[in-house]
């Protein structure tokens, strides 16, 4: 999804997103983009979004965003055409997970995004397995012999930790 | 023999454009997008732009000229993003000038703004004349380049 209120640059992130074979859903402002995500049914792979827009800007769609989907479950990139380090570091406080410079340079563009994707999918991956683990301790606990319990239990905490672990250094 | 006679001109023409900083890299990053599934990227992606440059620049003209006190933050919004489609379309010159203008206006200065403004106009009728141009030579190649196929 791309969020930003210029047309021109939309109409750019569209020809260049398509051309990797990605969908590009567009909003043209940030109460447009919650409502979006809030009515869909699956949320976007990566949202693109725009620091200055009319009504909210780009900084507290973000915080918004963040109180409620994880950069595993939504990576977001910050694009602007400013470069000042305090709007960069502003960016990351609202959570954004990356920021880029408008003009898009096409290739360093869908480098991050695939980067982002990539790093999304391996989280979301720990999160599963972690889950699995833990499902399965419980059911081991429940109804098994005590003894491959008492064994498998410390050896399933460490690698459930281990992934833990992981799973944050991606987020 | 003659496609390839357009094709070398047009490449020519945005190299002058280029050197003569009506335009820059981005307007060959455009290019470059342009592919079989979208032939007409470029043309389109230049007529939206102008419709929505003139559209802007109308405005601001208005928001300078009309109103007694102008709203300074509010102008500064819209050149922004004025500055922001130019960038994205490789118009070098206007994005230049749009950076200047929101200084301007940063600075509540009006005199200063109406200034700005002028050059702005007169850069936006030079870079559509050449734009122009560069859609006359592109269509001649892919009329040429359909008749040859």
């Amino acid at each position: 999804m791309s969020v930003d209120d210029d047309i021109i640059n939309q109409v750019v992130a569209e020809q260049l997103l398509t051309a990797q074979n990605w969908r590009m859903v567009k909003a043209h402002d940030g109460r447009t983009c919650l409502d979006m995500i809030e009515a869909a049914q699956v949320l976007p792979d990566l949202l693109l979004l725009d620091v200055m827009m009319p009504g909210m800007s780009g900084y507290e769609v973000c915080t918004r965003l963040r109180k409620k989907y994880s950069s595993a479950l939504l990576p977001i990139i910050m694009v602007s055409a400013c470069c000042a380090e305090k709007d960069v570091v502003q960016a990351f406080r609202s959570g954004a997970d990356d920021y880029v410079m408008k003009p898009y340079k096409r290739t360093e563009l869908t480098e991050r995004i695939k980067a982002h994707i990539r790093a999304r999918d391996a989280a979301k991956g720990f999160d599963d397995l972690a889950a699995r683990v833990l499902e399965g301790t419980s059911s081991s606990v429940e109804g098994r012999d005590p003894g491959h319990t008492l064994l498998a239990y410390p050896a399933c905490l460490l690698l459930v930790t281990k992934l833990a672990g992981l799973a944050a250094r991606l987020h | 023999m003659q496609s390839a006679a357009i094709a070398a001109q047009l490449n020519q023409y945005v190299t002058q454009l280029q050197q003569e900083g009506v335009l820059d890299d981005q307007f060959q990053q455009l290019i470059q997008l342009q592919d079989e599934s979208n032939p007409d990227f470029v043309a389109e992606v230049v007529q939206l732009y102008v419709e929505d440059s003139s559209a802007k620049i109308d405005k601001i003209a208005a928001m300078l000229t009309t109103v007694a006190e102008p709203d300074f933050n509010e102008l500064d919004q819209l050149v922004h993003q004025f500055k922001g489609s130019s960038a994205s379309l490789g118009a070098q010159t206007i994005a230049f000038l749009c950076v200047k203008l929101r200084e301007r206006c940063q600075s509540c200065c009006r005199s200063g703004c109406v200034l700005l403004l002028s050059q702005i106009q007169q850069a936006f009728e030079v870079l559509k004349e050449r734009l122009a141009v560069f859609i006359q030579l592109e269509a001649q190649l892919k009329s040429m380049a359909a008749m040859q196929t």
